[in-house]
C-alpha cells in the first residue's frame, strides 16, 4: 500500500512537472518563432541594432545548424 | 551611485532624484552635498515621513513632488536601485524608445558575484534565461511588461503622461499597499491602455558583439542565502499571491497565459524538492512491484524519459543565456547553481503560502516591507573606462533613486 501511494505521488509530482516543462518549452519555441519587433529608426545616434531573434535563440540555432 | 552614475552617464538634460528622510540625517547631508556639488543634475527629495517606511512610499512621494507641477516634470523618469550599474547607453534608448511607448523596460543582469557565490549566482540565469528569452516574448505578443526584477525597480522608464495619469486616478503612480508594486504597475499601465515595450538593444563593436552588448542593467544581486529567501518570498507572495487578489486573471488570452506563467511558481517551484524527497523514499523502501498495477508502468516511464529530456533541454538553455550574456560557457557552475536555486526557490514559496495564509489573511492585509541590502562594485564611483566591474563590493546606503531626462 505504501508503495503504491509513493509511486502514485511520484507519478503526480511528475506529470506537474511535465506541464510545467512543457510549459516553458512553448515559450522557448514562441521565441524561436517570433521575431523581435523593432521600432523604425532605434537609435540613431548609436550602431545599434536590435536583434532579430532573442540572443540565446539564435545561439541554439547557430548550434543547432552545426549538428 | 551618484558619482559613478553621472560620470558614466553623458546624455543631457539629466537629473537625479534623491529620495531621503527627514530623520537620516546623515543621508541627507551627503545627498545635500551632491546637489551642492553637482548643480542641476542632482536634487534631493525629502520624503515627508519619518523612515524607513518602504521604497513604493518613497517613489510615490518623489513622483508627486516632481510632478506638483506636471509641465515642469521631466519628460521621462527612470526608476533605480541605488545599487543599480546603469548602462551609459540605457538613456539612449528610452529617449529612441519613448516617441513610441510610455512604459519602457530594459533587460536587467546579475553581475558576477566575485568568489563564486553561489547563492548571488543563483540570479545569473534566471534573469539571463528570462530576459533574453520570454519578455521578448511578452513584448512581440502584446501582453504586458512587468517591471523587471519583479519586486525591484531597475531600469523602467515611465514617461510623463503615464505618471501623470496615475497621478490624477490614484493620487500614487503605485499601488499602496502591495510589496511588488512595480510588478503590478506594468500590469496597470497596459491594463489602461499605454504601449508598453521590453527595448531588448543589443550593440556590436567593431571586434564583434562582446559580454556588455546587450543595453542593461546590471547589479549584484544578494549572495546570502537568507537574505536572498526573505526576498524571493516578497516576490512569490507580491506577484502569486498579492497581485493575484489585487489584479485578478482579467485580459485577454495573452494576458491571462503570461498570469500563469508569473504565478505557477508557487506550486511549480516546490515541485523539484517534493520529487527529490520521494525518489528518496522510493529507494529506501522496500519496494515490492507487484502491487502496483501493469498499466501504471508505462506512463510512469513516459514521465520520467520526458522530464528527463526537459531537464537537460533547461540545463542546455540556461547554458545559453549564461553565454550570451556573460560571453563564455560555463556548464558545471550554471548545473550547480541550478540546483542552489532549486532550494532557494523552493524555501522562499514555502515561506510566501506561510505570508498568505498567516500574516497576510490570504492577501487581504498589507504585510511589512523588507528591505534587502546590496552591493556596488567598489571601483564604481570613478570613471567608466572598463565594463567589466571589480569584483569586490561595498555596501549601499538606504535611498532610493530616480533619473529624469528629456527627449
Amino acid at each position: 500500500m505504501y508503495n503504491t501511494v509513493l509511486l502514485y505521488a511520484m507519478l503526480t509530482a511528475g506529470i506537474l512537472i511535465s506541464v510545467s516543462s512543457l510549459d516553458d518549452l512553448f515559450i522557448d519555441l514562441l521565441a524561436l518563432r517570433i521575431g523581435r519587433r523593432q521600432p523604425a529608426d532605434p537609435l540613431a545616434q548609436l550602431p545599434v541594432r536590435a536583434p532579430e531573434l532573442p540572443p540565446v535563440v539564435r545561439h541554439l540555432c547557430r548550434q543547432l545548424a552545426r549538428i | 551611485m551618484v558619482a559613478g552614475n553621472l560620470a558614466r552617464l553623458r546624455y543631457r538634460p539629466l537629473t537625479l532624484y534623491l529620495g531621503v528622510y527627514p530623520n537620516d540625517t546623515e543621508t541627507r547631508q551627503v545627498a545635500e552635498a551632491l546637489a551642492a556639488a553637482h548643480p542641476g543634475s542632482v536634487e534631493v527629495i525629502v520624503n515627508t515621513l519619518d523612515g524607513p517606511t518602504s521604497k513604493r512610499q518613497m517613489l510615490n512621494e518623489m513622483f508627486a513632488q516632481v510632478y506638483a507641477q506636471p509641465a515642469h516634470g521631466p519628460d521621462l523618469v527612470v526608476l533605480h536601485d541605488s545599487e543599480d550599474v546603469i548602462d551609459p547607453r540605457s538613456l539612449l534608448v528610452y529617449a529612441a524608445f519613448s516617441a513610441g511607448f510610455d512604459f519602457i523596460q530594459i533587460p536587467v543582469f546579475s553581475l558576477e558575484a566575485g568568489g563564486r557565490s553561489l547563492v548571488a549566482g543563483t540570479y545569473i540565469e534566471e534573469f539571463a534565461e528570462r530576459h533574453t528569452g520570454e519578455m521578448l516574448v511578452r513584448d512581440s505578443v502584446g501582453a504586458s511588461i512587468p517591471s523587471a526584477g519583479v519586486g525591484t525597480c531597475v531600469g523602467t522608464c515611465l514617461s510623463r503622461r503615464l505618471i501623470c495619469h496615475m497621478l490624477a486616478h490614484r493620487g500614487q503612480v503605485l499601488m499602496p499597499g502591495c510589496v511588488t508594486e512595480d510588478y503590478i504597475l506594468g500590469v496597470e499601465a497596459h491594463r489602461a491602455g499605454f504601449k508598453s515595450t521590453f527595448a531588448a538593444v543589443q550593440q556590436d563593436t567593431p571586434s564583434g558583439v562582446h559580454a556588455e552588448a546587450i543595453v542593461a542593467t546590471r547589479e549584484y544581486f544578494l549572495r546570502h542565502f537568507w537574505a536572498s529567501i526573505k526576498q524571493k518570498t516578497r516576490w512569490t507572495y507580491g506577484i502569486a499571491f498579492e497581485a493575484t487578489r489585487k489584479l485578478g486573471w482579467r485580459g485577454n488570452a495573452w494576458d491571462v497565459y503570461f498570469f500563469f506563467r508569473d504565478r505557477k511558481g508557487v506550486v511549480a517551484n516546490l515541485l523539484p524538492a517534493v520529487s527529490a524527497v520521494l525518489m528518496l523514499a522510493f529507494l529506501f523502501a522496500s519496494f515490492d512491484g507487484t502491487e502496483v498495477p501493469d498499466y501504471f508502468w508505462a506512463p510512469f516511464s513516459f514521465i520520467i524519459y520526458l522530464n528527463s529530456m526537459a531537464i537537460a533541454w533547461r540545463l542546455w538553455t540556461r547554458v545559453c543565456a549564461f553565454k550570451e550574456v556573460h560571453g563564455r560557457y560555463d556548464p558545471l557552475w550554471v548545473a550547480v547553481r541550478w540546483l542552489v536555486g532549486i532550494v532557494v526557490n523552493a524555501v522562499a514559496v514555502l515561506r510566501a503560502r506561510r505570508l498568505f495564509l498567516g500574516p497576510s489573511r490570504f492577501a487581504t492585509r498589507p504585510v511589512a516591507w523588507s528591505k534587502t541590502q546590496h552591493e556596488l562594485p567598489d571601483d564604481f564611483g570613478g570613471e567608466p573606462a572598463a565594463p567589466e566591474p571589480h569584483p569586490h563590493r561595498i555596501p549601499q546606503s538606504r535611498t532610493a533613486s530616480a533619473v529624469g531626462v528629456s527627449r
